[in-house]
């Protein structure tokens, strides 16, 4: 019977699209709406009381503790992303251009990797990071650690480390992408032209592949930096971030409106830095004429 | 010997793909200002063997020399030649003039002189204002004319061409074969062409090597190929050919008699033929006289059926059903301007041709 | 005037074999390099497989001996068999419920064109690439709104809004590639609309949905933050899991997290040889 509905050429995309639409309208956008709407209301008592106040930004941006988490969230987000990018570019080039016999090995590898529980992944990072992890063992038999000893751990640093080992797969498939749909014409006729290796990947490889590189980053940035089982698992106080606060308000905290006010306020400052940056560039470019 | 100097050498190339031997110990002269063309069926080894000249290709086996200096081991970058590729490989992230200066660039001519030479060279290639435009925005001839500029700008020893044309529609096709002409004879710089249309190698080059299977068949000026073919492949390949496979009866002068299915034909005498040898006779179509008599005057002369007749425009094709124990059918021409009478499907016609006509080709 | 470039071969350290290689001294570098990153990627996973054999009480290093204990351990756990068939039952429903949204979502944004319809992929594909905690609570606070109970069925809603682009994507892209001559050619010779789409099309991209099903299916049974948020008495393997977690060090977690991921490599496995799916491009 679906298959009829399917095969209707003439049915406007109306009927195909419209059950997949309305339910993210009710289920995705809607919740999202709402959510933005309790962030305007307050809390009494455990119950939440719909009276339209800006108290929680307020709280939010005059609080000691929040902006830092915010801003510590973002360099979090931003530092990953760009070590992911970096670590995982040479890797998305060696699969395009280099390994192509074990192309398809690698990408189940890395798709793989993806599936293994996300927890338990991270619980595993603190067997490698802990005092007697696979690190501490490692340099003990070096002679270059006298005892048990964490590294990195309750630090933001682990948490970088941490996403950065989980997002490696979120990162290698759009640069990979990109440089796979390069012609292979356009490079062969760089090296024509006079242009040696370095020059070829400088001057044409790399900004042929910056929209997948762009891709990456932005994503992996805007995971990393809503992360909060990472920071919760190994970030400890230091490492805390902007997540951990929200989820703490939904939890035995229960003030909703504020956690809804952290996360909008996050998303606020996402936009006025992605905006500031913007301007920034037009404006270079101005200066540059 | 040549008059004109070889400035590429290709010596006993051989390249493989793991099993597949893709040029098989090639040798071959390419001299000074000359247009070459490397014809030959996909597969022959013509597309490899122009980038084994532009360094994207390493031999296997042999050496590849510029002017004399053995450039085998030298990259891409580093050889004074250029390429215009079969589908332009224009810089897509590069306006067209950034596309054209790239070579210069990368060789530290000074501004001033790249946009000047770049001027010149939108104008040589009839392009002249689209400095600011992108490859996006351009159509497939002028992608390629950009992609030429690209190319000679840099005033390379040769100019190599991989089937620059194909991926255009016919009128345009004819239009840039002229155009290449005209810049080949204004610039003097040697050109290699890459083609699998022997049309465009007839009509463009000084000289014609045709390929198969990695090794060349023949090599001359197209009317030498046209009118001497040395093989079945190179006359099949350029330009159409009637052929009758029999022996040689009689080797005699100032004929000699082949026998093929029953009919006897005649064909000038040379040194080396020998009575019983297996001999394919090689007619060219419009060499051929087709007519309700025969032609005492000509020494082959068949009778057959016109079995059907096809309209091409300026010439009319006959099939005619060769009389005699296993006749092939053999396409003949007629030339329309004649204003001879034409022949109707069913009718008996008399085919004739000079032994002069006769090309005599190894099986 | 034009010089040509310096006429002397490359120097000994670079050298150039075939078309473009470049090894530095003859050492592949960034095959070298590559191996190290899959090294890292999958250090954690390793970790887990070792440990879980470790005989040790304290569950890392150093190693004592091989024992598999903690497997016995992991299978005894009362908690964790309500808990897995939980995952299982929303990881199902919520592979089908994606299969049947977004299959024929993907056919019209395929092969309608209509306006605003960049728009509109954009916003159906969007919640692959927001952070999961943003989706968790704000359903959570949709649902809480409107006083509806928290339970398997609100996870199973939350897992789809995650998981549906994943169907979006995979069906598109199978679509793209697809020669819809084929539907044509079914039609001329008799078959009707209906007809050609089951006899025809459904048949060459059955796979894909059921790879794209098996997708679901394992990042659904993975799936920790939203269905942290969403949840109601029940539970599920992650949640399990992450409870065991907050409770210390526990050695019996390496082989359940080793368990876990065996399963997950298996139905990937079975997706990736169906052949329709692919991850990347």
């Amino acid at each position: 019977m679906l298959g009829r509905l399917l095969a209707r050429r003439r049915l406007s995309p109306l009927v195909r699209l419209g059950p997949l639409t309305l339910y993210m309208l009710i289920f995705f956008v809607i919740p999202v709406g709402t959510f933005l709407l309790y962030s305007f209301w307050t809390v009494r008592e455990w119950d939440v009381v719909r009276v339209w106040n800006l108290g929680n930004y307020r709280e939010v941006f005059t609080s000691p503790v929040y902006p830092r988490l915010i801003m510590r969230s973002l360099a979090v987000g931003a530092v990953t992303a760009i070590l992911s990018v970096v670590v995982v570019y040479p890797l998305a080039y060696t699969l395009v251009f280099r390994l192509e016999r074990y192309r398809d090995l690698i990408l189940f590898l890395l798709t793989i990797s993806l599936f293994s529980n996300y927890v338990v992944r991270i619980y595993a990072w603190r067997s490698i990071l802990s005092a007697n992890g696979l690190v501490n063992y490692l340099l003990m038999g070096l002679r270059l650690a006298d005892g048990p000893r964490s590294y990195l751990i309750h630090t933001p640093w682990a948490v970088v480390v941490v996403l950065l080992n989980v997002y490696i797969p979120f990162a290698t498939l759009p640069i990979f992408s990109a440089l796979l749909n390069i012609e292979r014409d356009v490079l062969d006729a760089a090296s024509d032209l006079g242009a040696n290796p370095v020059r070829t990947f400088w001057q044409v490889t790399l900004p042929l592949s910056m929209p997948g590189v762009m891709a990456a980053f932005s994503f992996i940035f805007l995971l990393s930096a809503g992360d909060f089982v990472t920071p919760e698992l190994v970030g400890g106080i230091n490492g805390m971030m902007i997540g951990n606060a929200v989820a703490t308000q939904f939890g035995m905290v229960s003030n909703w409106p504020l956690g809804a006010a952290m996360v909008f306020s996050t998303i606020l400052v996402i936009v006025l830095a992605l905006a500031a940056w913007l301007v920034g560039q037009r404006g270079l470019r101005l200066l540059r004429v | 010997m040549s008059e004109r100097a070889a400035v590429v050498r290709f010596q006993g190339i051989t390249k493989t793909f793991g099993p597949v031997v893709a040029l098989d110990a090639m040798t071959l002269e390419v001299r000074r200002g000359e247009f070459l063309s490397l014809l030959g069926p996909s597969g022959c080894g013509k597309t490899t063997l122009l980038r084994t000249c532009a360094g994207l290709e390493s031999p296997t086996r042999g050496r590849v020399y510029l002017e004399s200096q053995d450039v085998t081991d030298w990259p891409a970058h580093r050889r004074p030649v250029n390429m215009v590729f079969q589908r332009w490989a224009l810089f897509p992230h590069k306006t067209v003039a950034d596309n054209i200066a790239f070579g210069l660039m990368i060789r530290r001519v000074p501004r001033v002189e790249i946009a000047e030479r770049v001027r010149r060279l939108l104008e040589l290639v009839k392009m002249a204002g689209y400095e600011a435009r992108y490859p996006k925005q351009l159509s497939g001839g002028q992608a390629q004319r950009i992609a030429l500029a690209r190319a000679l700008v840099l005033e390379p020893k040769v100019l190599l061409l991989d089937e620059p044309l194909g991926s255009l529609d016919l009128k345009l096709r004819k239009e840039m074969q002229i155009e290449l002409i005209s810049i080949h004879r204004r610039l003097g710089t040697t050109f290699i062409y890459v083609t699998h249309d022997q049309d465009e190698a007839l009509t463009m080059s000084d000289r014609v090597v045709v390929m198969n299977h990695g090794r060349v068949v023949q090599d001359g000026t197209p009317t030498e190929i046209y009118q001497r073919p040395n093989s079945v492949f190179a006359a099949q390949f350029i330009g159409e050919a009637v052929l009758f496979r029999g022996r040689i009866a009689r080797v005699g002068s100032p004929r000699c008699t082949i026998e093929a299915d029953g009919l006897l034909l005649y064909g000038q005498p040379r040194p080396g033929l020998q009575v019983g040898q297996e001999i394919v006779v090689c007619v060219r179509p419009e060499r051929m006289r087709i007519s309700t008599t025969p032609d005492p005057l000509l020494d082959n002369r068949l009778q057959g059926t016109v079995v059907n007749t096809i309209f091409k425009g300026a010439a009319v094709h006959y099939q005619v059903q060769v009389e005699g124990a296993g006749g092939p059918l053999v396409t003949v021409h007629q030339n329309l301007e004649q204003d001879l009478p034409l022949h109707v499907s069913g009718s008996a016609v008399h085919l004739g041709w000079s032994g002069d006509s006769s090309m005599l080709l190894p099986p | 005037m034009p010089t040509m470039p310096e006429s002397r071969p490359v120097s000994s350290a670079v050298q150039i074999t075939g078309a473009r290689r470049l090894r530095l001294r003859n050492v592949p570098v960034l095959e070298i390099y590559s191996g190290l990153a899959l090294v890292f990627l999958f250090l954690p996973v390793l970790m887990l497989v070792v440990l879980s054999f470790n005989s040790s009480v304290t569950g890392i290093f150093p190693l004592r001996g091989f024992t598999l204990t903690w497997y016995e351990r992991a299978f005894e756990n009362r908690i964790i068999w309500p808990a897995l068939q939980n995952s299982l039952v929303v990881a199902i429903a919520t592979a089908v419920i994606s299969a049947l949204l977004g299959t024929p979502a993907a056919f019209a944004l395929t092969r309608v064109s209509f306006r605003f319809k960049s728009l509109l992929r954009g916003l159906l594909v969007l919640p692959v690439s927001l952070p999961t905690l943003l989706i968790g609570i704000s359903l959570l606070s949709f649902f809480a709104l409107l006083s509806v109970t928290r339970s398997l069925l609100t996870v199973t809603i939350g897992h789809v809004v995650y998981c549906v682009p994943y169907m979006l994507l995979v069906v598109s892209a199978r679509l793209a590639e697809f020669d819809v001559a084929v539907e044509d050619a079914a039609r001329d010779l008799g078959a009707t609309s209906f007809q050609a789409f089951r006899l025809v099309t459904f048949p060459l991209i059955r796979p894909t949905i059921i790879g794209g099903m098996l997708l679901i299916f394992a990042q659904s049974f993975d799936m920790f933050v939203i269905t942290f948020f969403n949840i109601g008495a029940q539970s599920t393997l992650p949640m399990v899991i992450w409870s065991m977690v907050r409770l210390g060090i526990n050695p019996s977690l390496n082989a359940l997290g080793a368990m876990v991921l065996g399963f997950s490599i298996l139905v990937l496995l079975v997706a990736h040889r169906l052949g329709g799916v692919k991850v990347a491009g």
